[in-house]
Parts: C-alpha cells; sequence; structure tokens
C-alpha cells in the first residue's frame, strides 16, 4: 500500500524532529561518535594522535599470553575485576536485603536511621575513597597510619593491614562498598511497600510466622528489584574505575581492575589502540554476563506470574 | 516508525563514513628531512627586531610557571616590540592531558591554524611528547641558524633535551639536588650546619641525622624529624640507589636488561629503611617537602624550584643550602631540566623559535634568575657570581647563603640524570618502568616492619625482586 502524507502530517513531522534534534545530535556527537571511533582505532595503532597501521593485531595482543603480549596482564585484571564483582555483588546484596528488611519496621526515628543509611551514597565515589583510604591507611612503622589502626595500636592491639597488603586489599575495598549499600536497600525499601499487606494479613491467618512470611511471600515478591540490583552492580562492578584516584591500582596490583588498566594503556601508554580493543572485550564480557543472567533469571518472580 | 528507521540508518551511515573517511587519524609514512625542509625554508631566520609577528604559548597556569613564563614574555617583548604574544591558559592539573587531546583534534581534522606554538615541558614528559610527534625537533633550527649554538649551554641538559638523535627541547634550567637546612632548629639542637661548599661523606651524614633527631625526640613532639625527602620521586631515588653501585636498566650484548635484583640495591634499601627505624626519616614524603616546609624537619632534598615556594611560606625563617651528602659508596648528585618545546604544526615557526632562542639568552636568562624559581641553563650565566640567580636573597634565606651549592659538581661524573637508564628504553616503557622503580622504594619503607625488613618473603628483598620481575616483563613486551 503506498502512503500518502499531507502537508500537516509533513509539518508535523517536522516539528517533532525538530523537538528531537538536540537529543538526536547529541547522541550522534557524545554517544555514537565515540562508540564507532573507538572501534575503528581498535583496529589501529592510534596513540592518540595518528595511527599508521591497520590489523587486528591488538585483539591479537590480547590474547597473546606470552612474554612479549599483553594476555596476562589483561587476564589478571579480568580476575581481580570478576572477583571483586562477584564478592561486591554478593555481599552488597546480603548485607542491603537484611538492612532494608530492618529498616521497613515502622518504629519511632526509623525515617532517620533510614537517611543515615543512604547518605553514604551521597558522596561521590571517589570522595569517599579519600574517606576511606584515610581511616583504613595501614603502615608497617609508626607513621602513616589511619584511624582504625591508630585506634588499634592505642588498644595495644596489632594493626590490620586493610589497602597495605596484597593480600587484604580487594577485601577490604569490597567492606567499604558496604558503606555503599544504602542506594539498593532503598529500592528494596520501595519494593517492599509494593507488597500487598493482605497477602500477609492472609498468611498470619494460616499460621505462618515471620520466617515463612519472609521466605514464601517478601523474598519472592521482591525478586524483580534485586535481580535489577544485580544486574546493576554487575556492570557497574566490571567498569570499575574510581578507585584509581585514592589507591592507584593498589600494592602489587593487586586492585588493577580491568577498566584502570584500560586507561593506563590509552593514557600512560598512549596506545589508545590497544585500549579500545580492551574496552570492546570489556563490552562484550558485559554483554555476555548480562545475557547470562536473564537466561538464568528464571528465580525472579514477576506479579504476572 | 519509518521516517525514524530511515533518519536512524541515515545518520549511522553518516557517521561512519565520517570516521572511515574523513578524518586524518591515519599518517601517511613520511620523510621527516624533507618535511622539516619545508618548514626551514618557510622560516625566517634573519629577522631584525622590528619584525611583526604572532606568537601563541600555551601556558600551564601553575604558579611558579606564571612567573617564569612572565619574566620570559616580558624580556621577549622588549626584544621585539611588533610581536604579538597571545597565552592560552591551562589548568596546571590536565596541562599534558589537554595539549595532546588539543594536538589529536587537530591531527584528526587536520587544521592547526588554531594551535599554538610553544609550550612548556617537563623532561620525563618529553618521550610522550615525542611519541605524539607533537614536538618539533629544533635540531634543524640549530642547524640554519648562524647566530644561535647549543655550545653554550650545559651539556647534560641539552643531552636530556634530545631523542633519537634529535633535540626536542629547549632547556630552560639546571636543576641540581641540594639539601636544604633549618638553620634554627640547627641552632637549637647545637648541630654545626653543613657546609656548603663541601659534600658531606656518608659517615658525616649519619652523624648529623643523629645528632638532630636526638635533639629532636627530646623535645616530646614525635611529628618532627631530621630529614625530609621525597624518596618517591626518580630523580632522588636513582642517585640515591646509584650512589650504592646499584643498576636500574643496561645494555648487555644488544640486549635491553634490568639489573635491579643486586646486593647493591638491597644494601641501598637497608640504609634507607635503618634510617626510616631510627626515625630520621618518617616515609616517602611528598613532592612538595612539607614537612620541612611546615618547619618539621631539620632537613630537606629537593631542588631549586621549591626555592620561593618555601620562602613564600614565611614558616621557616632561615634557610640554607648545601650540597647533596654522600649516601653510599660513591658520590652522585641527580641533575635534570625543564623547558619550552616547538609544536610540531606551530603555525608560526619564525616567532616560535625566535622565542626559544630567547630562553637560553642572557637577557632571558637573567629574567629568569630574578624569580629565584631556576638556576640558569646558559654556560656564562651559571659562571657569572653577579648574575641574578647567584645574587637572589630573601629575608627568609641565611645570611651568606650560597647559591653554589646548586652547581656544586656540575660538569663531573658525580651528576647523574634518570636518562641514565630511559636512553635505552623505548617512549612506551618509560612509564611503566618509573612506575616500578618508584613504586619498590614506597613498599619497603611503608609496608615492611621493625621485625621484618631483612625478611627475604614480605621485606625488602621481596619488594626489589617484585620491581625487578615487572621491569623485566615490561622489557620484554612488544614496542611498536
Amino acid at each position: 500500500m503506498r502512503h500518502t502524507y499531507s502537508k500537516r502530517m509533513i509539518k508535523n513531522s517536522l516539528v517533532s524532529y525538530s523537538f528531537l534534534l538536540p537529543v538526536i545530535i547529541g547522541m550522534a556527537v557524545f554517544a555514537m561518535y565515540p562508540i564507532v571511533m573507538s572501534f575503528i582505532y581498535s583496529f589501529t595503532d592510534y596513540n592518540g594522535s595518528f595511527a599508521t597501521t591497520a590489523g587486528i593485531f591488538n585483539y591479537a595482543e590480547i590474547f597473546n599470553f606470552g612474554l612479549s603480549g599483553a594476555g596476562r596482564e589483561v587476564f589478571n585484571s579480568f580476575k581481580i575485576t570478576f572477583i571483586y564483582v562477584i564478592a561486591s555483588t554478593a555481599l552488597s546484596m546480603v548485607v542491603g536485603y537484611i538492612l532494608a528488611l530492618f529498616l521497613q519496621r515502622n518504629i519511632k526515628g526509623m525515617k532517620v536511621i533510614r537517611l543515615l543509611c543512604y547518605l553514604p551514597v551521597l558522596i561521590p565515589g571517589f570522595v569517599s575513597g579519600f574517606i576511606y583510604r584515610d581511616i583504613f591507611a595501614y603502615s608497617a612503622m609508626p607513621v602513616g597510619n589511619g584511624l582504625i589502626n591508630t585506634w588499634l595500636g592505642k588498644l595495644g592491639l596489632g594493626k590490620l593491614t586493610f589497602f597495605g597488603s596484597a593480600q587484604t586489599a580487594l577485601a577490604s575495598l569490597v567492606m567499604t562498598n558496604l558503606f555503599g549499600v544504602g542506594g539498593g536497600m532503598i529500592m528494596l525499601l520501595a519494593a517492599f511497600g509494593n507488597i500487598s499487606p493482605e497477602l500477609y494479613e492472609a498468611a498470619r491467618i494460616d499460621g505462618a510466622g515471620y520466617m515463612r512470611r519472609l521466605f514464601f511471600i517478601t523474598v519472592p515478591l521482591s525478586t524483580p528489584i534485586l535481580f535489577y540490583n544485580v544486574v546493576v552492580s554487575m556492570i557497574t562492578g566490571l567498569q570499575i574505575f574510581g578507585t584509581m584516584a585514592s589507591y592507584g591500582t593498589g600494592i602489587e596490583d593487586s586492585l588493577y581492575f580491568i577498566g584502570i588498566r584500560i586507561y593506563n594503556t590509552a593514557f600512560a601508554d598512549n596506545n589508545y589502540g590497544l585500549a579500545c580493543a580492551e574496552g570492546y572485550l570489556l563490552f562484550m564480557v558485559t554483554i555476555a554476563l548480562s545475557l547470562l543472567l536473564f537466561k538464568f533469571s528464571g528465580w525472579v518472580h514477576y506479579g504476572e506470574d | 516508525m519509518k521516517h525514524f528507521k530511515i533518519t536512524a540508518v541515515l545518520l549511522g551511515f553518516i557517521i561512519i563514513a565520517a570516521s572511515l573517511f574523513g578524518c586524518g587519524f591515519m599518517k601517511k609514512n613520511s620523510d621527516l628531512d624533507k618535511e622539516m625542509s619545508a618548514i626551514i625554508q618557510n622560516t625566517k631566520f634573519d629577522v631584525s627586531s622590528d619584525y611583526k609577528g604572532e606568537l601563541v604559548i600555551a601556558r600551564n597556569m601553575e604558579s611558579g610557571e606564571i612567573t617564569n613564563l612572565k619574566a620570559f614574555i616580558d624580556t621577549f617583548k622588549v626584544k621585539y616590540p611588533n610581536i604579538k604574544v597571545t597565552e592560552q591558559e591551562y589548568p596546571s592539573a590536565n596541562y599534558v592531558t589537554t595539549l595532546q587531546s588539543e594536538n589529536a583534534a587537530a591531527n584528526n581534522s587536520g587544521n592547526y591554524k588554531n594551535m599554538f606554538d610553544v609550550f612548556w615541558t617537563a623532561e620525563n614528559e618529553m618521550p610522550s611528547y615525542v611519541t605524539l610527534d607533537m614536538l618539533m625537533p629544533l635540531d634543524y633550527f640549530d642547524r640554519e641558524d648562524d647566530s644561535f649554538s647549543t655550545d653554550g649551554l650545559v651539556d647534560s641538559m641539552v643531552a636530556d633535551s634530545s631523542l633519537d638523535g634529535h633535540m626536542y627541547v629547549m632547556p630552560r634550567d639546571y636543576n641540581q639536588l641540594v639539601m636544604y637546612y633549618n638553620k634554627d632548629l640547627f641552632d637549637a639542637a647545637n648541630v654545626a650546619v653543613p657546609s656548603s661548599t663541601e659534600s658531606m661523606s656518608t659517615e658525616q651524614f649519619a652523624s648529623m641525622l643523629e645528632s638532630l633527631q636526638t635533639y629532636l625526640t627530646a623535645q616530646g613532639d614525635a611529628n618532627y624529624y631530621s630529614l625530609d625527602a621525597y624518596w618517591n620521586w626518580e630523580s632522588l631515588l636513582w642517585p640515591y640507589v646509584k650512589s650504592f653501585g646499584s643498576e636500574l636498566i643496561t645494555k648487555n650484548d644488544g640486549k635491553t636488561v634490568c639489573n635491579y635484583q643486586s646486593d647493591a640495591t638491597l644494601e641501598a634499601y637497608t640504609k634507607l629503611k635503618e634510617m626510616q627505624i631510627a626515625r630520621y626519616i618518617p616515609n616517602a614524603g611528598n613532592s612538595a617537602m612539607g614537612l620541612f616546609g611546615m618547619g618539621n624537619a631539620a632537613l630537606g632534598i629537593h631542588s631549586r624550584a621549591v626555592l620561593t615556594s618555601l620562602l613564600d611560606a614565611n614558616v621557616v625563617k632561615n634557610i640554607g643550602v648545601a650540597p647533596l651528602p654522600q649516601f653510599g659508596k660513591e658520590y652522585y648528585i641527580g641533575a635534570g631540566c625543564s623547558g619550552y618545546g616547538m609544536y610540531r604544526h606551530a603555525p608560526h615557526t619564525t616567532e616560535a623559535w625566535l622565542f626559544l632562542k630567547h630562553i637560553v639568552s642572557q637577557e632571558g636568562q637573567e629574567e629568569f634568575g630574578k624569580t629565584g624559581n631556576g638556576v640558569p641553563v646558559l654556560k656564562s650565566a651559571l659562571a657569572d657570581k653577579n648574575a641574578s640567580w647567584c645574587t637572589f636573597t630573601h629575608a627568609n634565606l641565611v645570611n651568606g647563603f650560597d647559591h653554589n651549592a646548586y652547581v656544586y659538581a656540575m660538569g663531573t661524573d658525580a651528576v647523574t640524570s634518570t636518562r641514565d637508564y630511559k636512553q635505552y628504553l623505548a617512549p612506551a616503557q618509560i612509564y611503566k618502568v618509573k612506575t616500578e622503580f618508584q613504586n619498590s622504594v614506597q613498599y619497603i619503607l611503608n609496608y615492611t616492619g621493625v621485625d621484618n625488613y631483612l625478611d627475604k618473603d614480605a621485606g625488602i628483598p621481596y619488594y626489589i625482586k617484585l620491581a625487578q620481575n615487572k621491569i623485566a616483563a615490561t622489557l620484554k613486551k612488544d614496542v611498536k
């Protein structure tokens, strides 16, 4: 069937597009163009100024695990990032959930406690990183210790290495992330609020105790938000970069996340081509893991199910 | 919906087409000699003082650099009143990355009309600029210009400003490490101040630190130390470890190798750690020599560049200067320089070359000396005891402040620079080697304790081995 357009329809369309134009231009310049260009750069030896050759050598370099290749370092960064994502996501989910369960109670002063729990989320990540670095600073010598180790010293107790040891740096970072569970917690509180009180009432009449109500009503009906939190936490975790400002790459590169490696490859080594290839590998991994999560999301209980 | 699809497809096509064909980031093979010949032909070398032109300088907004550049520009304007000098301001924190981004944008568009002509560069950033083809090889200008020669400049600084046989930066200063002292603290401790004309031996230095610390500890304030130095700084760390016989990168049978894991390095780090255990030094220090500046350290090691900020802080009222002491078996002093480079696609090469020549001219160096921020790179100015850098004075300097400490042993084999090992590295390797080198001392000072600092699995030997392995791995990487 042949479409016919009246002058009025065309005029309406033009008006619509003129309103959309700023967004389209913005998307094209700040999203599409960098996406396309970085993909092209990943096939060149672009050094931040110019490129001389093109080919798939950057991708070959990433998968070159010999001494001359970047494979070992890149995959070590992926390993550190994966450990961080798994530990951080699991811990923040559990702690956030327990906290949300506690904070949903309707008792006096609860709103203030909720606010206090949410407050650390408002502090920008790189600022809180500096705060935690100073609080948890460790030095084997008397000078240069943070608040916690100074207190431990005054109490005559042994110091904790925190970010001062390759064995404890990652665990310390995961621990400091717990101060940010307020974000997920707020969403869970909203999810709890959406569960119909009649369900609890009916369960109570049927003689269900707190634990049964928790595992058969609260948990299943909050799984969509839990799933959302897991997906978002995984994606942001894979892209972690803000720690560089306060901890650098960590002692013995224990916090050398893939995001930081991409940055250093580009801006310190002037190897933008390889950095772009690493970026696209991270992109593919993120997509693959996201699809995997959706594939195994049968445990998520949606209202209409 | 159909409209949207058509628009999206068109937009995508335009972007991809623009990316592939409209951008000039692919560089064709070029002949440097040929390119430079064209540039030299377009540059005038026999201009008089009434030459009319325009010069654009990318100014780093760091306070010391503002003062330094102003000194050069003011005198340049007197010499060439008809050259209009425009200063483009760049925040200090992002100076390097912003210049590099602008260069990338200009390369992509192929339009260099609005680019700067001259920019400031530190010695350690030069390799990166060269890799990005941002610096004009000045040796071509030098060869063409009969009125100019680098012979009048300190040779080692000219060498530090060169890479792969080309001179890329016009050195501005001669930056040698010295030892500042707080005379008031020395007097209070009843310890004789170090000589400004003779370097201290290892034993004299150790004895002085001990005497100072005994007094400072007796005062009951744990925040006072004998010595404040930025150990996590390759310019100091290198002469320190070298004085014990340590090597970092060498060339053996045509192969670049790392030799850092050695008894000499172990001895150097052990001595440093023992200085920390004895409380002579607190930790790895910081670039601003904060403890000395606050009056909490009797001695501080740095270069001339920090002098005016120490004086302006007005906390330490009696600052003296002495040559660097001998740390190990041999005597070494670290020295380096910063300077100004001409942008590779500078729109005004004649004016830029005139300005760079002015930097190392008698008038330029004299005016620079007046700022108090640097020691000139011009040999004649260095030799002139009445030159401004040598007569610079301030109420917070000790009576008889001896500027000669800044040139102590200059021209001898004792003066060393990080070029010793960087000459063997590709620009892409320099950052990684520097990072691991500096990390090693930071780890040792921060993370080894009194009980385990010699432990082979957790002490100094472990961290030296770690640095060795990381640097060796960097050397094995393919470098394009």
